[in-house]
């Protein structure tokens, strides 16, 4: 059996898809497992053992005739010898965890007649197609700003239809190449914590300030070593932390380690401190404790660290987090004990892998989500603009079937064409007067676009289909409506 | 890929192969040929919107 998974994000991506490769080689053990990954990306692969090969898709070859002299017909000729290579490989499954317009052409044009495909690939007529479940869900759940609490990991295993268990988080090649990296740095085994201040978006970071704050905090309570890390271009970082830390035990090893000897660092820690970066999702796979400060500009809940022990401080800006805070979640950490703090607490390798301590949250998009998705109950609404949003979303999907049903291909139906028209003008003005209504106009659409090329007929009775199934959930929040006993909104809201 | 000229060249580039690939589909419909057109234009624009700026890759789908 010959699997390709296409993974074409970057680092953090690439190494949440490692428990998924050591599912897929638990389940097929005789499986040839290739990975296709961006060349610039690519050393995130150089330790995985399970993989067969790992392809090198290099974005700077195949546009170099188009940079140089705007020659669009080499540029075609490279990615149609690309495709051919790839297609001339027989793959009996083709696995996309990219989700991104370039790997759904690219996975349509390799994928022969007998191959599996699993997440984004193209329709006959050049529409996304978007044939799983689970791919379907991170088209309408996932992102920056949307209410998804599952993590990604569980998402791509979802997308290549396996089921992760414990053992293949724990990576146990990975960061064991380079055993005299400890001793190279002088760092004593377990008995130091790294803090990487950088990240690959300036937003993601909590600050060169903060750290300076949190690291002079840290001093006075604790005297094990941080060793900062990160790439050669944030060098500048850490020399302005050193300056501004004065008799804090510091070891600054920012951009002298590559990324094996970083590995290599984090499985010999005791702590990882980071915000959300690599280092995170390779101290998951080494199962390194890690407290991770999250800004709005992440999803933590997608991309948070797993390792046990792990915990998240977030806020929505750097403002909202006290560096003293910090600093004493990174002591109790080292301690094993609880700081009383508002934190988020690694609990599981499950879908939704923290819990709130301390916090009280409640969030009726995510609840919604799960209603849809996972078969819990739908939540109940306690505000009025979600309660009248509800009500027009219903009135929508009336109107909407009850145009569809209007239509004849006989005659000019110029007016059911417009109110169809007028209904998806409404669809995407609702969730944005109503946010916490998102989840569910979101889940809609993506169901309609995943209606493939058909006859008219066939595509007007789908259509139908999905605004009977809008129907039925919206009906739910209706006082009176047919429903099948599930519990009501507050219908006094309504009236 | 920082220069402005490589970003004129991928934005000259995108533009051109757009309309090429719209007048096949307009008259042969959606072929291999298009498919191919369609691919790397998402690779320039995947160049133009995420790897020259600092934007996370799952933000383009």
């Amino acid at each position: 059996m010959k699997i390709l998974i296409v993974q074409l994000a970057r680092f953090g991506d690439i190494f949440q898809t490692w428990p998924v490769i050591s599912a897929l080689k638990r389940t097929y053990p005789y499986a040839e497992i290739d990975v296709l990954v961006r060349e610039r990306f690519s050393e995130a692969m150089n330790e995985n053992l399970h993989v067969s090969k790992t392809i090198k898709l290099s974005t700077a070859e195949i546009l170099s005739s188009i940079i140089i002299n705007n020659d669009e017909e080499s540029c075609l000729k490279r990615i149609s010898a690309l495709c051919s290579e790839l297609k001339n490989q027989d793959y009996d499954s083709i696995i996309n965890l990219s989700f991104s317009p370039f790997s759904s052409y690219l996975v349509s044009a390799i994928s022969q007649p007998k191959s599996t495909v699993l997440g984004y690939t193209r329709f006959s007529d050049g529409y996304l197609c978007i044939p799983d479940d689970v791919s379907a869900y991170f088209y309408a759940q996932i992102g920056i700003g949307k209410a998804n609490r599952v993590h990604l990991t569980q998402v791509f295993a979802g997308v290549a239809q396996i089921d992760l268990v414990d053992e293949d988080w724990n990576c146990q090649n990975l960061g064991t190449e380079n055993l005299e990296t400890l001793a190279e740095f002088n760092l004593p085994l377990k008995k130091f914590i790294i803090l990487q201040v950088g990240a690959s978006q300036e937003e993601k970071t909590y600050g060169i300030d903060k750290w300076s704050q949190v690291i002079n905090h840290f001093k006075k309570l604790s005297n094990i070593a941080l060793v900062l890390v990160g790439s050669s271009d944030e060098k500048d970082l850490g020399e302005k932390i050193q300056q501004s830390t004065n008799g804090a035990n510091i070891i600054n090893l920012i951009g002298k380690t590559n990324l094996s000897q970083l590995s290599q660092i984090v499985r010999g820690s005791c702590l990882v401190v980071s915000g959300d970066s690599l280092l995170l999702h390779v101290a998951s796979l080494t199962q390194t404790p890690t407290l991770c400060v999250s800004l709005a500009a992440v999803n933590f809940w997608e991309t948070g660290p797993l390792a046990p022990e792990s915990r998240i401080i977030y806020g929505e800006t750097r403002d909202d987090i006290a560096s003293d805070r910090v600093a004493k979640e990174i002591l109790c950490m080292t301690e094993e004990t609880m700081s009383g703090n508002p934190i988020l607490y690694r609990t599981s390798y499950g879908p939704v892998a923290f819990e709130f301590v301390n916090y009280k949250f409640e969030d009726f998009s995510w609840h919604l989500i799960e209603a849809i998705y996972m078969q819990k109950p739908f939540p109940t609404i306690c505000d009025a603009d979600l309660a009248h949003g509800m009500l027009r979303l219903n009135e929508l999907a009336q109107l909407a079937i009850q145009q569809l049903d209007e239509i004849s291909f006989e005659k000019k139906m110029d007016i059911q064409v417009e109110l169809l028209s007028q209904v998806d003008t409404m669809l995407e003005i609702i969730p944005r007067l109503v946010p916490a209504l998102a989840p569910l106009v979101s889940w809609f659409q993506t169901e309609r676009l995943r209606i493939g090329p058909n006859s008219l007929e066939q595509v007007l009775s789908l259509t139908k289909s999905k605004f009977f199934d809008l129907k039925i959930i919206t009906d739910l929040y209706i006082p009176n409506s047919n429903d099948s006993g599930v519990v009501h909104a507050d219908t006094n809201i309504l009236t | 890929m920082n220069n402005s000229k490589a970003v004129n060249n991928l934005k000259k580039s995108l533009d051109k192969l757009e309309k090429a690939a719209q007048q096949i589909v307009s008259t042969r419909g959606y072929t291999k040929e298009v498919e191919n057109i369609r691919m790397l234009n998402e690779m320039i624009r995947e160049q133009l919107i995420n790897e020259n700026i600092n934007c996370s890759t799952r933000k383009i789908r």
